[in-house]
């Protein structure tokens, strides 16, 4: 993760004399998506059904207690399988987005697991998310992962990309790929038909890389105790499906897992 | 020309009282005829909610700490609230990210003293509402105030969290320059427990200079007032927690009256920093 810097150190560069803010570019101040009524947000036991429904796997027990020492077959998920890290230049991403869609099959994905490790281990015994909306879905995403959210300004289609993608967005002159996290996450079979989905109005940048998730909307900030999380078993199928968080009844992403997939052309659903 | 104060309300604990704090002396200065700004920096944004202030991303006092001008930006962003007297410029959930962001980027803990300028002659006080956490947020609006408030619940383990929030009042001093003076005030006191008075005990014994004598009791009408979204003043003037906050505010006033500054360290300088004339000297801590 990031590096902390030590107290007295931090306070040294925050309060510096000379502020070098000048590469601080600004978050553009209207966005090219129209503002759409707000979605209207159901009960959350409703939400929970459906997520429940969409998710069987979240039904599934759940692993033990994590604060615990690891369990044999724990530590044996999460030791094998060194797989070379797939970062494929932009470029390249363009077409292996394209026929690796066709091409994959069950067999062919493998969690990069080993290098990014399962967000159970990742976070701390308390940690914040924060809460977002995709499709009517509350979706959380811890907050030490994110690289930052930003009002969707223009992006840029790219000819060829996978559907999921909406294209490229440039956020203070680097260009990032946003993630439909309709089409990606929610409904990955595109079984919601275009016109009833309203635009996106926020996207949330995924960890240190340059992908990022389109959200309808933001909900909250909500501080996760571990012990409050219903943690699935990440060596399982849907590897970005960390668990539920029981007390918002909504969903936790992890955020390495969902790179790891896109970086490889797979939507949440394939394996 | 307006004096214009600016208070810090902080603690790195949650659930204290700070939301609270801020909004029943907020109520208070504007009942006194005071013009005040609230700047929420809490990514939870209760206090944007509680004045129903829009609190979208692209609205929020974020937009000022991420300014090449401060200055410039901070007046674009202040919100009129239905009450007279209060304005705010909001807090929004992507404040939570700007640790992440910025948090190592030179000059960035200065950006809302840099903001705040250029309002100075606007209002009379500018309070600040602060997240539960030391990181580039709360050093803001510690670098930005002549005063902080320390809400502090009188329970055993809240004490902990306090000396925390001292130590790093501490070392932001000698960083800053300047005096950073604070007042404790006792919150959700409850009279009926023992733990409670204990608690209260070992505030006087161990911060003798900061903490306010009185405390704050546990009043059911602050979470009515909260849920009318008004300021406990105004929904219930009568309330105990209301007549607490008063005196509360009295003594934080007494506090900062120019008279004060006399104590601070730069006392040698030759520019004539004390004004005695509003010291009436009538309230004593
Ligand atoms: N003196 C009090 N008596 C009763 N309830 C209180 C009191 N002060 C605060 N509360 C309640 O406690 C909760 C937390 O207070 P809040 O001001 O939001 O804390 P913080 O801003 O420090 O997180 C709120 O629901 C608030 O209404
Ligand atoms: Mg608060």
């Amino acid at each position: 993760m990031r590096e902390v810097l030590p107290l007295d150190d931090f306070l040294d560069t925050l309060l510096a004399d000379e502020p070098n803010l000048g590469h601080l570019g600004r978050v553009p101040a209207h966005s090219a998506v129209e503002l759409v009524e707000e979605l209207d947000s159901s009960p959350l036991e409703t939400l929970f059904l459906n997520a429940l429904h969409r998710y069987p796997e979240l039904a599934e027990p759940v692993l033990p207690e994590f604060d615990a020492p690891a369990s044999a077959d724990i530590t044996a998920l999460a030791v094998p399988q060194v797989v070379a890290p797939v970062v494929p230049e932009m470029q390249e991403q363009n077409s292996s987005v394209n026929t690796s869609q066709s091409t994959i099959s069950d067999t062919d994905y493998t969690p990069t697991v080993t290098e990014y490790g399962y967000l159970h281990e990742r976070v701390a015994r308390s940690f914040q998310s924060i809460v977002c909306v995709i499709n009517g879905t509350q979706i959380a995403l811890p907050l030490a992962e994110l690289g930052g959210i930003h009002q969707i300004s223009k992006i840029e289609r790219i000819a060829g990309k996978a559907q999921w993608c909406l294209g490229v967005m440039d956020i203070k002159g680097t260009n990032y790929n946003v993630v439909d996290g309709s089409r990606w996450l929610i409904d990955p079979n595109g079984r919601v038909a275009d016109e009833v989905e309203s635009p996106y109005q926020y996207v949330i940048l995924l960890n240190d890389s340059n992908w990022g998730i389109a959200c309808h909307d933001l909900v909250d900030t909500v501080l996760c105790e571990k012990e409050n999380i219903k943690w699935r078993d990440p060596s399982r199928s849907k590897p970005w499906l960390a668990g539920i968080i029981k007390e918002q009844m909504c969903i936790l992403l992890d955020t390495f897992a969902v790179v790891d997939m896109v970086q490889q052309g797979l939507v949440s659903n394939q394996q | 020309m307006k004096q214009c104060q600016v208070w810090t309300i902080a603690n790195q604990k949650g659930g204290v009282g700070k939301t609270t704090t801020t909004v029943s002396l907020a109520g208070l200065l504007a009942e006194q005829a005071y013009k005040v700004l609230l700047i929420d920096l809490d990514p939870h944004a209760s206090l944007s909610h509680y004045f129903t202030a829009d609190a979208r991303v692209n609205h929020s006092i974020f937009e000022v700490l991420i300014a090449q001008y401060p200055q410039q930006r901070l007046p674009e962003l202040i919100q009129k609230t239905t009450f007279t007297n209060i304005d705010i410029v909001s807090g929004s959930m992507n404040l939570a990210t700007l640790d992440g962001q910025y948090g190592q980027m030179q000059g960035m803990g200065l950006q809302l003293t840099n903001g705040i300028k250029a309002v100075v002659d606007e209002y009379d006080y500018v309070l600040i509402d602060c997240p539960p956490m030391l990181g580039v947020l709360m050093i803001n609006a510690l670098a930005a105030c002549q005063h902080v408030v320390i809400p502090v619940q009188v329970e055993h383990l809240a004490l902990q969290g306090l000396t925390k929030m001292m130590q790093s009042l501490t070392m932001l001093e000698t960083k800053l320059h300047k005096a950073l003076p604070s007042t404790i005030l006792p919150t959700m006191f409850d009279k009926r427990l023992k733990a409670s008075a204990r608690a209260y005990q070992t505030l006087r014994e161990e911060y003798p200079k900061n903490l306010w004598k009185g405390v704050i009791p546990v009043d059911t009408q602050f979470r009515e007032a909260s849920s009318q979204l008004t300021p406990i003043n105004i929904a219930y003037p009568k309330a105990k927690g209301n007549k607490a906050y008063t005196m509360a505010l009295m003594h934080i006033q007494h506090q900062c009256r120019p008279g004060k500054i006399r104590k601070l360290p730069n006392h040698k300088n030759t520019q004539p920093i004390d004004d005695f004339s509003n010291d009436q000297g009538a309230l004593h801590a």
